[in-house]
């Protein structure tokens, strides 16, 4: 997660009762893949997603938000060889493609006219991978 | 959670078995009102078999936004 000093927008789904954290269920249709090629793509539409202002906020005791919509599409591209990892710490195991991840997206607070959309040049990967993982009782 | 890096348990889903795919973008980005900002996008899909809160093994897709 990037610096949030001086955050003004944090678009994420929040965080549920049970400890589900940012995390949704989706149409599979917004998703295409080839692993073993390292290749994937999640796109959404108009997707509502509230507007938390800043992550301190977003993963604070009690978070306030706006309502919002985002339209996104990231794709991945692999750049490594598929790679086998087992953490018995963690519990987990797969194999992996190291990759690319780049994103177009457009957002906006539907209280609000502004629309906000990423810029397509310039854009770098912190970090990134596809591939198939198993954990908790599957690891 | 942690980091969407290959290496790190990435799946923000327990109980789980299949595809994963995430990453962690950053970027310049404008708004319509004429402003520029910089950005960190932390995006994820999982697309398997869970357990479900009911202890039932489900198919699924989940996103991380």
């Amino acid at each position: 997660v990037g610096d949030p000093s001086g955050q003004v927008h944090d678009f994420e789904p929040g965080i549920l009762p049970s400890g589900l954290f940012w995390t949704i269920p989706i149409s599979p249709l917004m998703l295409d893949a080839d692993p073993g090629a390292g290749r994937a793509r999640f796109r959404a539409h108009q997707l509502a997603v509230p507007d938390f202002h800043d992550i301190l906020n977003a993963v604070s005791p009690s978070p306030v938000s706006k309502p919002g919509h985002v339209s996104f599409d990231v794709h991945w591209t692999g750049t490594t060889a598929r790679t086998k990892i087992r953490d018995d710490v963690f519990g987990f195991r797969g194999h992996y493609t190291v990759g690319d991840a780049r994103i177009s997206f457009s957002v906006r607070d539907d209280d609000s006219n502004v629309v906000y959309e990423s810029d397509p040049d310039g854009q770098s990967t912190v970090s990134g991978g596809v591939g198939h993982e198993h954990n908790g009782v599957f690891f | 959670v942690l980091p969407p890096a290959v290496g790190f348990e990435m799946s923000t889903i327990t109980d789980f078995d299949g595809l994963i795919a995430a990453g962690e973008s950053q970027g310049t980005a404008h708004g319509s009102d004429g402003s520029s900002y910089t950005f960190d996008a932390d995006m994820r899909f999982m697309r398997g078999v869970y357990v479900s809160m009911d202890g039932r093994h489900r198919e699924g897709s989940f996103g991380f936004v």
